[in-house]
């Protein structure tokens, strides 16, 4: 029991040592006031004129330094009109915190410059120091008028910032990946919708939806109806005539006018299907799928080759006449 | 095969059988009439459909002359009555005429006792004698005193206007217009068929005379092969929409012709296209009806039948475009 104890005793008076000696280490000196430099340009203003004013603190690097409760505002003497705080390593290894503020003078009179407070953080060490400057320089602000005035004062210009020149490069980058990515995405788009909306491939899937409905139970007469409806849209979407608003004597006439190479087997489909429709015709299930088969392979030969160029294919049907006294 | 089928094999033969009159007349008016290919079938269409023909075209394009050729080799009875503005009814149905000898009124028929009658200039006389032609035109007819006589089968009457001349003309109005089956526009001769025309009748010598080559029963036989002659659900449909699409464009997505169109056309319209429509199949030597047969009479049956609005007479359209625009528009089954 002794023995557990006192080991118990010495782990808590260790524990204790380091924590204390710890909190006893002397911490280092982050900021010095001079560390902080102040300058301001011009020393002399008219009431509302621009003031450059430049802060600089000097660390070793380890810290992050920020400047706080600038004096300007209302209440003040000056306006902060716009700031920029930058870092830079120096050649002794040091750093240089830079804020270049641009404020605003109001009053008449000398005025000291405006007192800030500089915070500074150091990366590794809890805590944070801040230290507060009191600059001694001092600007005239001089009235905008006199009696000998004879002509307007023009404004200060606003200090501009300089152009970051280092963004012209990735921006031209990025716009340049985005019109690449804009016309692969517009190409794919295109190719896409041109593909859904292909007569050919619209009339084929048409055609094997009306071949599976026929094994489902369909009429012969309904496909051959079906057949005629399917050939002619493919005509309008393929050709563009309104083959949907035509008789079989009109588009043959436009066939011929444009030199179709499937038109003779087209029409021998669409006179069979005019039967079936006009003339109360019964196709037996098997004819009526050998028509739907010679439709898709027109379809598919229209689909390849360019209309007006090459002969007839010599496709032949395979079905009884009409019959009726055509 | 179906009896349908079967039945339409059958009439398709007697068909190409009876039809043979069809050749030997066209065979004759090739005779005298050169062109005009467009006007004789429809001539042919109104004989075998039962109806009766409007023909519009400017003088001198032989209308009399089709007319007069087609009943006399049809051996048809056939009439002209030259319609002028002092012409009363009874000079066109008769009249009772008092006999002294009997002491007794008995009737004297006019000249719309024919089977074929050319209505000449029909809008030159005054709205009575119109009335009276279109009232025996529709009762098949005519009433003299108390006693009604039915004029002679076929009954044909093709009355002609003349668009050139307005002054001093009755135009028929449009419920009479209605009863013309068809209104056929007489167009001008081809060169060639001018030219022909022109050396034929410069020759001194008389032309040949026209003979009867059909007989009145052919034509009988004929209209009841028509009647027979099978139309399909989807091509009356078709004639419904061709016709309610004058009525209601904005159905047929023709929203633009509403306000073109001041009415559209009547159910006497629908009939006469399908009547129509089958007499063209017979002509085709068909046993039964196409959209083929539709669209080629529609014009000729819709024309006279479309009244186009100020609107649109004032941007020069005529029926002829509104049908066209209708053709285009309407799918055909």
């Amino acid at each position: 029991m002794n023995g557990r104890y006192s080991w118990f005793r010495i782990v808590t008076l260790l524990t204790v040592a380091i924590w204390g000696a710890s909190l006893s280490k002397p911490a280092e000196a982050v900021l010095r006031p001079s560390d902080v430099t102040v300058s301001a340009a011009p020393d002399s203003l008219l009431a509302g004129g621009r003031l450059r004013y430049v802060i600089a603190v000097r660390h070793d690097g380890r810290k992050t330094i920020s400047v706080e409760a600038l004096e300007t505002g209302p209440g003040s003497l000056f306006e902060l009109a716009g700031s920029k705080s930058t870092s830079k390593k120096l050649q002794d290894g040091s750093v240089e915190f830079r804020m270049d503020a641009e404020l605003a003078a109001f009053g008449l009179g000398r005025h000291p410059l405006p007192g800030f407070t500089v915070s500074a953080r150091d990366r590794s060490v809890a805590g944070e120091e801040k230290i507060e400057i009191k600059p001694t320089a001092s600007v005239v602000v001089m009235n905008m008028t006199d009696s000998t005035m004879t002509e307007l004062r023009p404004i200060v210009p606003a200090v501009s910032a300089p152009f970051p020149s280092w963004i012209i490069l990735p921006a031209a980058a990025a716009i340049f990946l985005l019109f690449v990515a804009g016309y692969v995405i517009r190409r794919f788009v295109v190719a896409l919708r041109r593909h859904l909306a292909d007569p050919v491939r619209a009339a084929r899937k048409k055609l094997r939806s009306i071949s599976r409905q026929l094994s489902k139970g369909m009429l012969p007469a309904a496909g051959y109806e079906a057949l005629s409806n399917i050939l002619r849209e493919f005509l309008q979407n393929r050709y563009g005539f309104g083959a949907m608003e035509m008789v079989t004597q009109e588009i043959a006439k436009e066939l011929a006018a444009r030199r179709i190479n499937i038109r003779e087997s087209l029409l021998q489909l669409l006179v069979r299907a005019d039967l079936v429709k006009f003339a109360d015709s019964r196709p037996d299930i098997e004819e009526c799928r050998r028509s739907l088969k010679v439709a898709e392979v027109l379809v598919g030969s229209a689909g390849e080759a360019e209309p007006g160029v090459t002969p007839e294919d010599g496709e032949s049907l395979a079905g009884p006449g009409d019959g009726t006294g055509t | 095969m179906t009896k349908q089928e079967t039945d339409l094999e059958a009439l398709g033969r007697e068909i190409a059988q009876e039809s043979a009159f069809l050749d030997r007349t066209r065979d004759v008016l090739s005779t005298t009439i050169i062109g005009q290919k467009r006007v004789i079938d429809r001539v042919f269409i109104a004989l075998l459909a039962n109806g009766h023909l409007l023909l519009e075209g400017v003088p001198g394009l032989a209308k009399t002359l089709i007319v007069r050729t087609f009943a006399t080799a049809m051996n048809l009875t056939f009439h002209r009555i030259q319609f002028t503005p002092d012409m009363l009814p009874a000079d066109l149905i008769g009249t009772m005429i008092y006999n002294p000898k009997t002491m007794e009124f008995h009737p004297r028929k006019g000249p719309v006792f024919a089977n074929v009658i050319l209505a000449d200039e029909i809008n030159r006389s005054p709205a009575k004698v119109q009335s009276a032609l279109l009232e025996a035109m529709q009762e098949k007819q005519v009433t003299i005193g108390d006693v009604s006589f039915p004029l002679g089968e076929p009954f044909m009457v093709l009355a002609t206007q003349n668009p050139v001349e307005h002054e001093g003309t009755y135009m028929l109005p449009e419920a009479q217009l209605d009863r013309f089956m068809m209104k056929v526009i007489v167009e001008y001769p081809t060169f060639e068929e001018e030219l022909e025309v022109m050396q034929r009748a410069s020759a001194l010598q008389a032309s040949s005379e026209v003979t009867a080559v059909v007989e009145p029963e052919e034509v009988f036989r004929a209209r009841s092969l028509v009647d027979r002659i099978y139309v399909d659900q989807r091509v009356q449909r078709y004639i419904v929409d061709l016709v309610t699409a004058t009525r209601f464009p904005d159905r047929y997505g023709l929203g633009e012709l509403s306000s073109m169109i001041e009415y559209g056309a009547s159910p006497r319209a629908s009939i006469f296209l399908l009547l129509a429509s089958k007499a063209h199949a017979f002509l085709q030597r068909r046993a039964y009806a196409t959209p083929e047969d539709v669209k080629s009479i529609v014009y000729d049956v819709l024309r006279h039948r479309v009244r186009p609005s100020y609107e649109a007479e004032a941007e020069s359209m005529k029926a002829e475009d509104f049908i066209r625009s209708i053709l285009e528009h309407v799918q055909v089954p």
